[in-house]
């Protein structure tokens, strides 16, 4: 990661506000800011995580950014692997076809991802197809990237009902690869998959960036997972990035009251360690009704009066760590200690 | 388990359309009826040659005949291919009604591909085999005659390819606005779905019976009782689509927010691509099934109306003209095979609709089996 | 943990004839539960942990054959569930009365036609009194215990007013009102936040202390069951493969399925950057299943001949600590009989 290397993507002020609609006519009532003027960059070959729980607008933001789904406002400006920058917030869908060999999406469920009545060979091809390249050199190269990702090429013609949960992850991998992109949201790639098998998707991952210096955006709920595959981590609130730091820097040392709290409910597989975690009271509220001020500051152990008015900006309180805490300053906050 | 199901699908090769067959075939009577359907159509469309018989022929001195009974014993119990015996008539003296009785000294054989009375196959080949009868001046009334002597046998081969066929043309208009509002319905969503649900809302208030009673008496008097009918289908075709429209936009809405389907859009498919390739299939055999469901409503609609008088009028030969002739609570008693029309709907109707419910579990992938 | 046992499993199987043939989903399982004693049940998706719970409420699927025992030691006597008619009275005294179960989806489990008040209220007439005002000041009572705030309020809201983890606290006031003396935690926290998942494990921690009732904790998260747990059984293609206190089993795993397991799994801690030691493979479908230890074919210390030929017998190998794996001789010794 070089200093003066132009980011792979940067994202800022980005928003995705959904319209509350009532009654017969659909007369527009309200917003859910799902997404909240949601700024970061992600370098070459960098793994950002985005942690945060449901509710906290983390897929939304990631599909906003390969507009799966479209961002009310913002920017997004991808360098594509000839140099050139797009922002992709304001291409047309129309304009973004051509862009999209360079960035792509993993889903989080192996099963409804997949087409069931498309045979693999078609699916994984179809990035290609849809750029206009003929089928000949399609499955030459849907073969070259199975063979990469771990496929076994003799059941290629085979339907995804044919694949268990852990190989069609394989063939959503193979898919959002094949046209050597620069760019993967990777939106909870493990989660649906079982505990043995998600390691194996974890080192692929991994094996893949190396390969094809990829950068990731790795979307998870999951701290253990995040420490073992981020760079760099931004935690989510209720359509806010509250912290972003390095990775060690942000499970040693958090600057942000919720951060401190996630680190500390995670479970360790360990009996020995069956610390007190720090206990939230209540639960995350909705993004259509989020509390003024901060939107931590109910269920916040610190909070004072200003955050119960006043929304903190994400600011940097340490050379590459940022947090949206008006406390962050002065708060000593618990970290789990890195081995 | 739901975790436990998904690990469970069928390892192997098959595709979805395999399995969909496999799950089909499973379901007897559904096959049974497919088979009944596939013959059944064949048969009608070559009802020239099944059919011993021209639908109009009259024959003056049969009116009224009950069904000729099929023999393979004579009077001796001595063995013959099937045979028919000759026919006459007697008079009660007391009621003075005809009866027909066999005259048991007249044997006709039943014979295969019988040269008859010649006709244009499909309306170009001239030909006059039939699949069966018997030679002049026997004759074989498998359904008796009706009042005109006319072979019920063969109109009702005749009048099952008009009602087969008559309603398929308004069925294709519906299914295929259905499809096209539908889809623009679900896939556009927004001002264009709330807009066209209200219309369909409203198409769907209106009452039908009475509609149809002012389109019969709209069309110009010089079309064919067929082209009437022809023609009101239609219109109403164009006005019914409104139930598949509502299937599709449904169905398309949930297949929107699948994953494959924003997947797609993220590998950059044009929607095009999209809706031809991801969405169709999706719910291509939905669609079979509510074809397969609506014919039978067709055919039935067809017999209600013309059993009425609004829908074919004879001399038009359909299942419903066939049981105008039923209406006479006398005819009926004195000739109960007028009714066999009746018997053939339910047949039809009953067949399609467990073709369309096997049909309809095979597709549900959720269906445990 | 040396108190009489409440509930035996023995060998139970339960086999669910499919199309392409018998799915063992639990293939001779084994375990017993002590009165106040938490087992954790883990393994992974088609492992027969839930149909293991379900066969001890007899709520698993119609068409499924189950053989084997299931003893329900009480006061007053012994009653083998699994002999019991799956509709008859026995079962539903037994069921949601002293065995009470909580699922994934709070969602689900609760009728959204009826207040969260009224269900409780119903379990509670059905098994502790008759008096419609008692019953639902017991439930109030629950609501209150299960921290549910302005649980006299909460009582008469339907289920989609609460939030997922109200929800799933409402499940666990419904499930303990009964006083059960097993409950069957069938991954009660897998659809909730991390956050939230730290509130319902304590509370039930803390339920668990007052009420002294068994639990049976049955998670695919190695994290839970570390936390929550007193023993655990690891399951693994219908069969337990090894069980031990949580302390053994965490310290030092025997079952090479257990070891590959821990080493897979990725945990805030480990050096990270450094690769997870993936397993091999894939998980099998118990479907036409072989004699043979499940786990042979992806086996880092799998012997041919021996692994793939016999199916290995959970054996003490270590004091309290038994584990199904022919890499020990008292498992070998015990298959030569």
């Amino acid at each position: 990661m070089s200093e003066t290397e132009l980011p792979v993507l940067s994202v800022r002020a980005l928003q995705k506000h959904f319209p509350v609609e009532r009654g017969i006519i659909r007369r527009t009532v309200g917003a859910v800011k799902a997404v909240d003027d949601v700024s970061f960059d992600i370098a070459p070959g960098e793994i950002l995580a985005l942690v945060g729980e449901s509710g906290s607008g983390k897929t939304t933001l990631g599909r906003c950014i390969v507009r799966a789904i479209d961002p009310t406002g913002g920017e997004a400006t991808l360098t594509r692997r000839d140099g050139t920058s797009v922002d992709l917030v304001r291409t047309p869908q129309r304009g973004l076809r051509s862009i999209r060999s360079d960035m792509n999406m993993i889903f989080q469920d192996p099963f409804s991802s997949l087409s069931p009545r498309m045979p693999v060979i078609d699916i994984i091809g179809e990035p290609l197809r849809a750029q206009g390249i003929a089928r000949r050199e399609i499955h030459a190269r849907v073969r070259e990237m199975a063979a990469l990702v771990g496929l076994n090429l003799d059941y290629l013609t085979r339907y995804p009902n044919a694949f268990s949960g852990g190989q069609r992850q394989r063939i959503c991998i193979a898919r959002a690869l094949i046209t050597n992109p620069r760019f993967i949201v990777a939106d909870e790639p493990v989660s649906a998959l079982d505990v043995s098998i998600q390691a194996q998707i974890l080192n692929l991952l991994q094996d893949m960036r190396e390969r094809l210096n990829l950068s990731y955006l790795f979307i998870t709920h999951d701290l253990s997972v995040v420490e073992h595959m981020a760079d760099r981590v931004a935690v989510m609130y209720i359509g806010r990035i509250v912290e972003l730091a390095p990775k060690s820097r942000l499970y040693a040392t958090p600057r942000h009251p919720y951060t401190e709290a996630l680190l500390s409910a995670v479970l360790r597989p360990d009996p020995e360690a069956r610390d007190q975690p720090i206990l939230l009271t209540g639960e995350s509220a909705s993004p259509a009704a989020p509390p003024q001020g901060c939107h931590f500051h109910p269920r916040c152990r610190y909070a004072q009066d200003i955050c119960r008015t006043v929304a903190p900006q994400l600011t940097e309180v340490a050379p590459g760590h940022a947090s949206a805490c008006h406390l962050s300053k002065e708060l000593a906050l618990r970290g789990v200690g890195t081995a | 388990m739901t975790a436990l199901a998904t690990s469970m699908a069928p390892a192997g090769m098959l595709s979805q359309r395999q399995l969909i067959w496999r799950r089909f075939c499973r379901h007897r009577v559904a096959l049974a009826s497919l088979w009944f359907i596939g013959i059944l159509y064949v048969v009608v469309l070559l009802a020239e040659i099944f059919a011993p018989y021209d639908p109009f022929a009259r024959n003056p001195t049969g009116l009224l005949s009950p069904p000729t009974a099929v023999h393979i014993f004579d009077d001796d119990w001595q063995l013959h291919r099937p045979f028919v015996y000759g026919r006459k008539v007697e008079l009660d003296r007391q009621t003075f009604q005809r009866h027909f009785v066999e005259d048991r000294s007249q044997r006709y054989p039943i014979r295969f591909m019988i040269r008859g009375a010649p006709y244009d196959l499909l309306g170009i080949v001239p030909l006059d085999i039939h699949a069966f009868g018997v030679d002049a001046p026997g004759a074989i009334f498998i359904a008796g005659t009706d009042s005109l002597g006319r072979d019920l046998f063969s109109r009702m081969l005749f009048g099952a390819r008009t009602s087969l066929f008559v309603g398929l043309l308004g069925l294709g208009i519906g299914f295929v606005l259905g499809l096209i509002f539908g889809g623009l319905s679900g896939y556009y969503g927004g001002a264009i779905d709330t807009l066209i649900q209200r219309f369909t809302e409203f198409l769907q208030s209106l009452p039908t019976l009475p509609l149809w009673m002012a389109l019969a008496a709209l069309v110009p008097k010089e079309w064919t009782p067929t082209q009437v009918y022809f023609g009101i289908s239609s219109v109403l075709a164009i006005i019914g689509w409104t139930g598949l429209a509502r299937v599709v936009r449904g169905k398309l809405l949930s297949l929107r927010e699948e994953d494959y389907v924003m997947a797609a859009k993220v590998n950059g498919v044009s929607e095009w691509a999209i809706i031809t390739r991801h969405l169709l299939p999706g719910f291509a055999s939905y669609l079979i099934v509510h074809l397969t469901l609506a014919v039978p409503q067709m055919i039935l609609g067809e017999v209600s109306l013309s059993f009425l008088g609004l829908g074919l009028r004879p001399p038009a030969v359909s299942l419903g003209t066939l049981l105008l002739d039923a209406q006479n609570i006398q005819t009926v008693t004195l000739s109960p095979w007028l009714l066999y029309p009746g018997a053939f709907v339910i047949l039809i109707v009953v067949a399609f609709n467990f073709l369309g419910d096997g049909l309809r579990d095979a597709v549900d992938p959720y269906r445990q089996s | 943990m040396a108190c009489a046992p409440l509930i035996e499993v023995r060998n139970l199987r339960v086999a669910l004839p499919l199309e392409n043939g018998v799915l063992m989903a639990t293939d001779g399982v084994s375990f017993s539960i002590a009165e106040g004693e938490t087992l954790g049940l883990v393994g992974e998706s088609g492992c027969g942990k839930t149909m293991t719970a379900q066969s001890i409420m007899r709520i698993a699927p119609r068409f499924a054959h189950t053989t084997g025992q299931i003893l329900l030691h009480e006061a007053g006597g012994t009653t083998d569930i699994v002999a019991l008619d799956p509709r008859g009275p026995a079962i539903r005294k037994i069921r949601g009365g002293v065995c009470a179960m909580i699922f994934q989806e709070p969602m689900s489990s609760f009728s959204p036609l009826h207040t969260i008040g009224n269900q409780i209220e119903e379990a509670i007439l059905l098994h502790r009194t008759q008096d419609r005002a008692e019953a639902r000041s017991i439930a109030i009572d629950m609501l209150g215990r299960v921290g549910i705030p302005r649980p006299a309020e909460t009582i008469d809201k339907y289920p989609h007013h609460l939030s997922g983890g109200m929800r799933q606290r409402a499940m666990i006031a419904m499930a303990l009102s009964s006083q059960p003396r097993l409950l069957i935690a069938d991954e009660p926290t897998t659809a909730l936040d991390v956050t939230v998942q730290a509130q319902v494990l304590r509370l039930m921690r803390e339920l668990q202390d007052e009420f002294g009732m068994a639990i049976l904790y049955i998670s695919h998260d190695l994290g839970v069951i570390a936390h929550m747990a007193d023993r655990v059984a690891v399951m693994y293609l219908g069969s337990i493969i090894e069980t031990t206190d949580v302390r053994r089993l965490f310290s030092a795993p025997r079952h090479p399925y257990t070891q590959a397991l821990m080493r897979a799994i990725p945990r805030i801690g480990k050096r990270s950057g450094e690769r997870l030691e993936a397993i091999a493979g894939n998980v099998p479908i118990p479907i036409n299943k072989p004699r043979a230890c499940g786990f042979a074919n992806r086996c880092p210390a799998v012997m041919p001949g021996v692994c793939d030929v016999r199916r290995p017998a959970l054996e003490v190998v270590a004091p309290e600590h038994r584990a199904a794996c022919f890499l020990y001789p008292e498992v070998v010794e015990a298959a030569d009989v």
